[in-house]
């Protein structure tokens, strides 16, 4: 079939295939089904972006796509690529500006009888006590240039010193909430100043908090695991490193905009400037990154803490009652130093992430133990208006995907459609029907995020679990959302 | 307040700028990142903060700036209100650009951020001149 121009071939009914051509050095790979590479994924640029990435010198088997695949600047989102590490190169455009962009996922020992009417007053108490919106500050107060230097060794380890954070909190965070190998010499003094005032804020644009109803289990033997039952609240956390992980890509592409002519790497896309991971420049960039990746997950686990104080004090309930705790919590802007089993050989590579989650198998290493046997938790949200995934990863992940699976819904409508469409509508009192509180700084990002401006993202969750690349566990549905 | 439009994009924002010098173009597409930024702005020249910086191409020059200038925006929370000057000097192969601004420092009460920009992005971004009118499209990552 051709789509923008682009041949693409079936594989199977969840899996796609645009053969190696031109100057790709590996094939395309796509997950979706053929209704929604109808319907969105063969209509924009996200395609031709799979292509230039299977550009990428050293780049193993294949340029990946999960089904969340949308146009994005450079790389698509939704795109996983991993490269050899001694003759692969490492892109910060491959990460994107927010690094370490997350989610997490805490449990409370809360029934929605419990709560039920109380739902406006929660949203009310953790949209006073977490700060959203655009260049939101103060969560904490400022710390010094020299603090967030601790940030960037230490992750959750320094909200943990803080008593921000509980051994519970660290052992669920993926890599426990602390990247090695993260030098803040790396990173500027600029990247340090825009950290200084941001931990434990929300930002603005799809970063969200939300109250959640566990509405539907798929595996009983998986959500016992995680301590997830039916009508349980549970509470999800979108956020990243914020204006530290931006600045810190920045000032990497800026300096590896020559690297090209130095390296002898030729990029169809300014944006996907790489330089060899082996090399003095991929060392401080990846070094930068893990820095920009630790302040991330200490930034969750503040607003973490945050929110788990603020319940207590709206509930008038003490600790042991609400039961709050880390289920998981996963990183989907990432480039990670790995070791896949390549065509029968294991082989030490640098697996970008970009707009997709790490999914690793039962029994593979670097996961809680508590997890061993289900797999890792990989947490997917929808839109606010609909519902979000709990899956697992599986071994099948680790052969075809380098233990990786989808991030999210993907946009189906740009910012200023969604506008268009959302115009004249009383979308507070659309989302109120459906029984979900909303609290936000502007009304234009409510029209931005409405659930008519993205896909489905069952689409997307049951694209992976019939591919077999991750498996349902459960599904939770908003009750209240704060956003900047 | 200089020539742009803002157009579709999936996930960011796209803009496409116009104007009939390079300086123009560089002028308009600040215009074009304080709209983004806040939308509407109606301000005064109380202070001046000079930029200055090197590149080794037009589209990096600009793209620089910009993110220069959201620094500014988010950090050192410090509006434009308009452009006193800006020039932009070639030697040794290396393209300068030196501006100066005139705004003021941003204020709550009175000032409201809409978008955070997290960068001005490189993808695809080529200056191209045709009839003596420069123009450019940008992709900005919010």
């Amino acid at each position: 079939m051709i789509f923008n121009g682009i041949e693409i071939n079936k594989i199977t009914d969840y899996l796609w295939e645009i053969p190696k051509s031109g100057k790709m050095t590996v094939p395309g790979r796509i997950y979706t089904s053929e209704k929604m590479l109808e319907k969105c994924i063969g209509k924009d640029e996200s395609l031709k972006q799979v292509i230039n990435v299977a550009q990428f010198p050293g780049i193993q088997k294949y340029s990946l796509a999960m089904p969340d695949i949308h146009w994005g600047y450079g790389f698509p989102i939704g795109g996983v690529a991993a490269t050899d590490f001694e003759t692969g190169v490492i892109s910060p455009g491959g990460v994107g500006y927010d690094i370490n962009c997350g989610v997490r996922l805490a449990k409370t020992d809360l029934c929605f009888d419990q709560i039920k009417n109380k739902i406006p007053d929660i949203i009310t108490g953790l949209f006073q006590s977490i700060p959203t919106g655009v260049g939101a500050s103060g969560a904490i107060s400022k710390i010094s240039g020299k603090e967030v230097m601790q940030i960037l060794v230490k992750g959750s380890e320094w909200a943990a010193e803080r008593e921000m954070a509980t051994e519970n909190d660290i052992e669920f965070t993926e890599e426990k909430g602390c990247l090695k190998n993260a030098d803040p010499s790396f990173v500027s003094a600029r990247a340090i100043e825009r950290g200084m005032d941001q931990a434990g804020t929300l930002g603005s644009g799809n970063h969200f908090l939300e109250i959640d109803i566990v509405d539907e289990i798929f595996d009983e033997r998986a959500a016992n695991v995680m301590g997830l039952f039916k009508n349980q609240i549970v509470l999800l956390i979108h956020t990243g490193s914020r204006g530290l992980g931006y600045q810190i890509c920045d000032d990497y592409l800026r300096k590896f905009l020559n690297a090209g002519n130095k390296y002898g790497i030729n990029i169809p896309d300014k944006q996907l400037i790489c330089v060899p991971v082996n090399s003095g420049e991929g060392e401080a960039y990846f070094s930068a990154m893990n820095c920009a990746a630790n302040f991330a997950w200490n930034n969750r686990q503040i607003i973490m803490n945050l929110a788990n104080k603020s319940l207590e004090k709206t509930l008038r309930i003490k600790e042991k009652d609400l039961g709050f705790g880390l289920i998981y919590d996963v990183c989907h802007n990432i480039a990670k130093i790995e070791e896949h089993n390549i065509d029968g050989k294991i082989k030490k590579v640098c697996v970008h992430r970009k707009g997709a989650t790490r999914a690793f198998a039962p029994g593979s290493a670097n996961i809680p133990l508590k997890y061993k046997e289900i797999g890792q938790p990989v947490l997917i949200p929808g839109d606010m208006g609909r519902y979000s995934f709990i899956a697992v990863g599986t071994a099948k992940a680790m052969d075809e995907t380098f233990g990786s699976s989808c991030h999210g819904a993907g946009r189906l409508q740009s910012r200023h459609q969604a506008l268009l469409t959302g115009k004249g509508r009383d979308l507070i009192g659309d989302l109120k029907k459906k029984g979900i509180e909303i609290q936000t700084k502007g009304l234009k990002t409510i029209a931005e995020e409405m659930p008519f401006a993205y896909k489905d993202v069952s689409d997307v969750v049951d694209t992976m679990h019939n591919a077999g690349i991750s498996k349902k566990v459960s599904r939770i549905r908003p009750l209240g959302v704060i956003k900047g | 307040m200089g020539n742009y439009i803002f157009t579709d994009h999936t996930a960011d924002i796209a803009v496409e700028i116009k104007a009939e010098s390079c300086e123009g173009l560089f002028i308009s597409a600040a215009f074009a990142i304080r709209e983004c930024v806040f939308q509407k702005y109606k301000g005064n020249n109380k202070s001046e903060y000079k930029i200055s910086l090197p590149a080794d191409s037009l589209e990096d020059l600009l793209i620089n700036f910009l993110n220069e200038l959201n620094y500014f925006f988010l950090t050192k929370k410090f509006i434009f209100n308009s452009v006193k000057s800006l020039s932009i000097s070639s030697a040794n192969n290396i393209l300068k650009l030196d501006v100066i601004l005139l705004g003021e420092q941003f204020s709550s009460g009175k000032h409201k951020f809409v978008n955070e920009i997290k960068a001005v992005t490189y993808h695809n971004a080529v200056i191209e001149k045709k009839n003596n009118l420069y123009s450019v499209k940008l992709v900005i990552d919010i």
